[in-house]
């Protein structure tokens, strides 16, 4: 079971996070201008490495908040938890 | 036809009152834990805690400042909560959750936030004594160690398979567990389940 | 009578007698015996038969390596099988019976297998069963029940269990002497460290031996480390306990023996615990294994480890044998003969394969006068049921093993013991579960830890090191290392005093060559319990494997309970030795949890019973229980499915409970939907992108249906939303789509979008909502004390207000999910039963129904109502369901691209339809396939499915819901659908709206 650092709460227990998937996939400005291939990127396409991702993970059953954790896909060591957004928060 | 005039009580917590201190195994030997149920006002209330008009009319309003670190609450009347970092929880055994909602949303209407009524839907449970933790730790993965949980510590987390919030109100220990309402039944379950071992009592109501 | 048992010595107590039986007989046996010690000194050396072969077997070893003394404890619900005898702490009344051997274990009939085991090879039942296949089953049964291990009970496990999660600074597994010199160096600087030991005491092989440690005795030292350890606050102990499982991030299971020990109990404590720890620190101070050596007949019962006969000796004061050979190619089986010797048993020789012998140990042993023979070996055992005597030959190694001995060189030693030892494998099972590597020490002749990619440190036998200094001075190492990491003092321990000897290392020998080869002489056994012998092995290499978990699997060498901790080195060395590659080369298989066999009820732990899942109840739960409602599960809820009024079955109380809806009034309780609150300047910009349709339009105190889709343009949830302030939305979503819609909505606000202000609070819990459809269902609410007209020109269809209801507040809906004129109420979950209560009382003058989610289903399904989850699985856009009137064209919303994707525009796309059986009576099972053509050929082609099918109370005739394709295009026409008795029904497609199909009575 990982050991997930949550930028909020610090570290708990895998067992309250979700997970979100691929980080860093952001939805295109203006989706109609976008032909059928690149749509299909954005909605499927994911780079799966093995080695390190980042991801998105949500701290479902702490503070709710939705972040980013860098993680390696081989060895599950974790290299560090951020903040999806500048501003420290909203 | 279905008898329409069964006599039930109000809130539909009552056989769960009652169930607690039932179950001790040995009800001659000093309970290691006892277990309380209550129902109070609580206001789930959102904001910018960067924006410092918002902190200070929350102030004005609640008597007391918003916890801004992590995992907090400030103790008192109302008791005031972290819960993420645009959200707290108020909690109020005193005043009923309209007075609160009016007052806050008196001082705050020049500011973005969100006051919503959630009281119905939250069960406060007490769990106190020497076992308390050992209890919790039976479906918690927190750390309740007292160098690293301490008085004014709260942590939202999952408790048996439910999610809650824990936070310790003096080191009696006193820990307070909020619950959704609907799984209010099954967590009460649980604890008495869990606390066989330390012969969980039921105790006072605060 | 214990004839085996020493007049004193031993860890046991002689004073209290406990009685047991083992398959039938009744035996004594002492307080701190295990099953395998009280046996041993009542001279039973007979425990059961092997698995494949039927051959006797005895016991082998003292601890989780044993591969033969499996039994099963007890009987009736709470006999448990595949239990170790070495590992089974004796109590009182203890009864416990060999797993095979019919009619008994001394004569088994299975054993004929053994007389023709030279065609039972590796492999054996794979070539031989394949053909006919169809016979597979037949043979699969026989072969199962000739071998097979013990018997599951067949009643619920009246035990029960509990999961407990820990965290510490160290956790230390294994409490021997370098477990339990860590656990000291850490407790001394204030750590927070869990020991466990699998045993019932610690001390490890400290209990076996005769060692000093600080001018004390060993066991003395233990005490004196338990007590001083017993001082710190926050060292916790845990005997009985087995570190079985190393996970991520350190996160280790143990699992705790808490009772059975005990013997019969009445099942009131909890048996087992699981801990489930988060340690900043691992220390693995395990130990190792001694390897058996590998020769003819080395299965015979009274072949046992040299390790364990010293335990039996010292720890259980049991002589196992009178007359007895050791057989070794190192130095510590010495000491076996030593103590054997103070037991007052007849050690009749020291066979040791080196021509070096041993250091100070030989000159000790040779001192008492024993033989020792250097340069031999044992090569084959003789006796039928129990050893009777040892043929030893002369052995050199040049360069190679020689293929065979010559027979003439043979001399036979009568002895009724023979105590081998071939070296030690360190226990690196949890080094390697924790992701770290393992490699082949050619100094030790074993696999030792090497390098870890978690916070874990191997100390001790299981780190390689055999003499006791070593164990002490790792132990102690490790201790402070973890301290340090742990940011912690470290305090000025000293190491204990020990005396050290010399000794000659170890001559590697992985099997012993006999007069004949392997596959024509008897079985040379590497692993005991498979009975994979090493002629199996040179076959598997004969027929091309390999690699060595293709062998394994081959020869299932390292299956089974003991996971082949004793067999699996002896067996990679052979492979090695074959395929003509060093050990290292070759490499093990890879080392899974569990550690050692952990029950289903400690990985359950309280997870059963009411307990095994959380179940949801509503406010009104109370009032459906008294009301005799049947329930059914959605989700974690309880929902009452339907009121039987006396004896009804379901299709009666449905029928019912539909009818007074669509004539007078139902009422149900619907506080499970999902309720999400909405608040903040930028609620319209927010829900503008997740729902389709136009939400900034809606005036403040309106309602609709708002669908969600996914980006994939799926639908994803649908639900009332209701405009209750210019910047305050209230929406609903389906019961099971609660939390992950919440958590979706989040995800977008706080990653895509968190320029807008918005909060979203969920309400599920503090609004019950109290459904109230039918006919008469404004007079009723008229007549509880409404404080606000009702009438459909002041609270029109598709709107909300405030309003009190016998004095409670509200909040009133006029929406409709059967058709009929609707209200559903939100009232504070605290006020839920009274007002369903007033409801119930005044609804006696309108023929009032409650309903369940049966007739909820039924009343939809006619009005053509889609259920998501049940009518759609992910793959259906708002198009196919005959919503493309919701998606608002001036705007983007989630999903959108999507419905422009050729896929989505496809002809052929399933969608909804109604449907109507032709012959208006049969009722189709739902998810049954639609067909076209009842004359096409197999495979049939599919063209949908039926996603609800209900027998209509309103319309007297049944009908379904169903998705097919192209079914847009296709009302009047006729499909089949497809029964699972292979006759076809005739249905004709209708419009999904099967009643009012104008809303006029949903609108009144």
């Amino acid at each position: 079971m990982l050991l997930i650092e949550c930028p909020w709460c610090g570290q708990r227990a895998e067992t309250e996070f979700s997970y979100g998937g691929e980080a860093g996939i952001t939805r295109p400005i203006d989706p109609s201008a976008l032909d059928d291939a690149e749509w299909a990127d954005y909605l499927y396409m994911r780079n799966n490495p093995c080695g390190s991702i980042k991801e998105l993970w949500n701290h479902s059953q702490g503070c709710r908040r939705w972040f980013g954790v860098e993680r390696d896909t081989v060895s599950y060591k974790i290299a560090g938890s951020f903040k999806l957004y500048a501003g420290e928060e909203k | 036809m279905i008898d329409t005039k069964l006599n039930l009580p109000r809130h539909g917590l009552e056989s769960l009152l009652k169930s607690v201190g039932s179950s001790a195994d040995n009800p001659s030997a000093p309970p290691g834990a006892s277990l309380a149920i209550s129902l109070n006002a609580q206001i789930n209330l959102r904001g910018n805690s960067r924006n410092k008009g918002f902190l200070s009319a929350a102030r004005k309003a609640l008597g007391q400042d918003l916890p801004l670190t992590a995992n907090t609450f400030h103790q008192g009347e109302p008791g005031v909560f972290w819960l993420g970092p645009d959200e707290w929880l108020i909690s109020s055994n005193e005043e009923s959750s309209a007075v609160l909602l009016g007052r806050l949303r008196d001082h705050l209407q020049d500011h973005a936030f969100a006051a919503t009524d959630v009281g119905a839907g939250q069960v406060c449970l007490s769990l106190t004594g020497a076992n308390a933790s050992d209890i919790l730790a039976k479906g918690c993965t927190l750390d309740f160690h007292p160098d690293h949980f301490q008085v004014g510590d709260c942590a939202q987390s999952g408790l048996g398979k439910t999610s809650v919030l824990i936070a310790l109100v003096s080191n009696a220990p006193e820990f307070r567990i909020m619950v959704r309402r609907s799984y209010a039944d099954y967590l009460v379950r649980w604890l008495l389940h869990s606390g066989k071992e330390f012969g969980l009592r039921a105790g006072a109501a605060s | 009578m214990q004839k085996n048992r020493l007049q004193s010595g031993g860890r046991i107590d002689r004073t209290q007698v406990l009685n047991f039986r083992f398959n039938g007989r009744a035996y004594q046996g002492c307080a701190g015996d295990t099953l395998a010690s009280a046996l041993l000194a009542n001279g039973v050396y007979l425990i059961g038969r092997s698995f494949k072969l039927h051959r006797p077997r005895g016991i082998v070893g003292s601890g989780a390596e044993e591969p033969n003394a499996i039994v099963q404890i007890g009987s009736g619900a709470a006999t448990l099988p595949n239990q170790c005898a070495t590992q089974v702490l004796l109590y009182e009344g203890l009864d416990a019976n060999s797993l095979r051997g019919w009619p008994s274990v001394q004569f088994d009939v299975g054993s004929i297998t053994n007389w023709f085991s030279r065609f039972l090879a590796a492999g054996f039942y794979y070539k031989t069963f394949m053909a006919p296949r169809k016979l597979w089953s037949f043979y699969e049964k026989l072969i199962r029940d000739s071998a097979g291990w013990g018997h599951a009970p067949t009643k619920a496990d009246p035990d029960f269990y509990e999961h407990r999660n820990a965290h510490c600074d160290v956790l230390i597994a294994g409490a021997g002497p370098a477990g339990l010199m860590a656990a000291l160096a850490a407790a001394n600087s204030g750590a927070r460290v869990i020991i466990a030991d699998e045993q019932s005491e610690f001390g490890g092989r400290l209990l076996s031996q005769t060692d000093e440690i600080d001018s004390m005795a060993a066991t003395d030292w233990v005490a004196q480390a338990i007590n001083t350890l017993a001082q710190h606050e926050n060292v916790r102990m845990l005997p009985r306990s087995t570190v079985f499982g190393y996970f991520d991030h350190n996160f280790v299971t143990i699992a705790e023996h808490c009772t059975d020990h005990l013997g019969a109990h009445k099942h009131t404590t909890v048996r087992e615990r699981l801990w489930r720890v988060r340690a900043r620190q691992v220390i693995l101070a395990q130990g190792a294994f001694e390897r058996p050596l590998v020769f003819c007949n080395n299965d015979r019962p009274g072949v046992m480890l040299a390790s364990a006969v010293s335990t039996y000796v010292n720890r259980y004061g049991v002589c196992p044998g009178r007359e007895v050979v050791v057989f070794a190619n190192n130095d510590s089986a010495y000491r076996c003969a030593l103590d054997l010797d103070a037991a007052g048993a007849s050690v009749k020789a020291v066979i040791d394969s080196r021509a070096t012998g041993a250091g100070d140990l030989q000159q000790e042993v040779e001192a008492l006068g024993i033989t020792v023979m250097t340069g031999h070996v044992v090569t084959n055992t003789l006796g039928s049921q129990q050893i009777r005597a040892v043929q030893i030959a002369k052995f050199s190694i040049e360069g190679t093993v020689p293929a065979t001995l010559p027979a003439q060189d043979l001399v036979t030693i009568q002895c009724d013991l023979l105590a081998m030892s071939g070296g030690w494998s360190p226990a690196v099972h949890l080094h390697s579960q924790s992701g770290g590597r393992i490699t082949w020490s050619e100094e030790l002749h074993c696999f030792v830890p090497d390098g870890t990619t978690q916070n874990c440190v191997s100390a001790g036998a299981g780190n390689g090191a055999w003499e006791l200094h070593d164990c002490l001075r790792q132990g102690l190492e490790a201790g402070k290392a973890a301290i340090e990491y742990c940011g912690l003092e470290i305090s000025d321990l000293a190491e204990p005093k020990t005396e050290g000897i010399e000794t000659n290392s170890l001559q590697p020998l992985w099997r012993v060559p006999a007069v004949k080869a392997p596959d024509r002489c008897p079985k040379q056994f590497l692993d005991f319990q498979n009975d994979t012998s090493v002629a199996d092995v040179r076959l598997a290499v004969r027929e091309g494997y390999r690699n060595v978990e293709h062998v394994k699997r081959y020869t299932a060498l390292g299956f089974g309970t003991d996971q082949g901790k004793l067999g699996n080195i002896n067996g990679m060395a052979v492979l090695a030795e074959y395929l003509g590659e060093p050990i290292a080369n070759v490499g093990t298989t890879t080392f899974r949890p569990a550690y050692t066999p952990t029950s289903f009820g400690t990985c359950a732990g309280e997870t059963v019973g009411q307990l095994f899942d959380p179940v949801r109840k509503t406010a009104i739960h109370e009032w459906h229980e008294a009301a005799g409602a049947k329930f059914e599960t959605v989700g974690q809820w309880l929902r009452p499915w339907y009121f039987p009024d006396g004896d009804e079955d379901l299709d009666a109380a449905v029928k019912r409970e539909c009818l007074a809806t669509r004539r007078s009034v139902g009422i149900m309780d619907a506080s499970t939907l999902g309720k999400i609150d909405v608040q903040g300047p930028d609620a319209v910009k927010f829900l503008e992108r997740i729902y389709t349709h136009d939400v900034g339009k809606m005036k403040v105190g309106r309602c609709a249906y708002g669908i969600m889709l996914g980006e994939d343009g799926m639908l994803k949830d649908d639900g009332v939303m209701a405009r209750l302030g210019e910047q305050h939305f209230y929406l609903t979503t389906t019961t099971g789509g609660a939390a992950s819609v919440m958590s979706w909505l989040e995800l977008w606000l706080q990653t895509e979008w968190p320029d807008l202000d918005v909060y979203l609070t969920s309400v599920t819990d503090h609004y019950s909502t109290i459904s109230v459809a039918g006919p008469t269902s404004r007079q009723l609410l008229q007549a509880i004390d409404c404080d606000t007209s009702l009438d459909a020109a002041d609270f029109p269809f598709m709107s909300t207000q405030t309003a009190t209801l016998c004095n409670l507040p509200v909040r009133l809906f006029r929406v409709s999910f059967s058709g009929e004129l609707a209200f559903e109420i939100n009232v504070a979950s605290d006020h839920a039963l009274t007002l369903w209560c007033a409801l119930m009382d005044a609804g006696k003058n309108f023929d009032i129904t409650p309903y369940g989610t049966e007739s909820m289903h039924v009343l939809r399904a006619e009005k053509g109502f889609v259920i998501v989850g049940q009518d759609t699985d992910g793959s259906v856009t708002p198009t196919d369901l005959h919503m493309s009137w919701m998606l608002a064209s001036d705007k983007d919303f989630l999903g959108k691209r999507s419905l422009r994707r050729p896929d989505a525009l496809r002809a052929d796309r399933k969608q909804w339809v109604g449907l109507i059986p032709a012959d208006k009576t049969t009722v189709i099972a739902e998810g049954t396939q639609l067909i076209e053509d009842t004359a096409a050929r197999a495979p049939v082609p599919m063209c949908g499915h039926i996603s609800s099918s209900y027998d209509s109370p309103t319309l007297g005739h049944p009908i379904a819901l169903a998705l097919l394709k192209g079914g847009l295009e296709r009302a009047g026409e006729k499909v089949y659908a497809s029964l699972a008795n292979g006759k076809a029904v005739p249905m004709t497609v209708t419009s999904p709206v099967f009643y009012d199909p104008q809303g006029e009575r949903q609108r009144d």
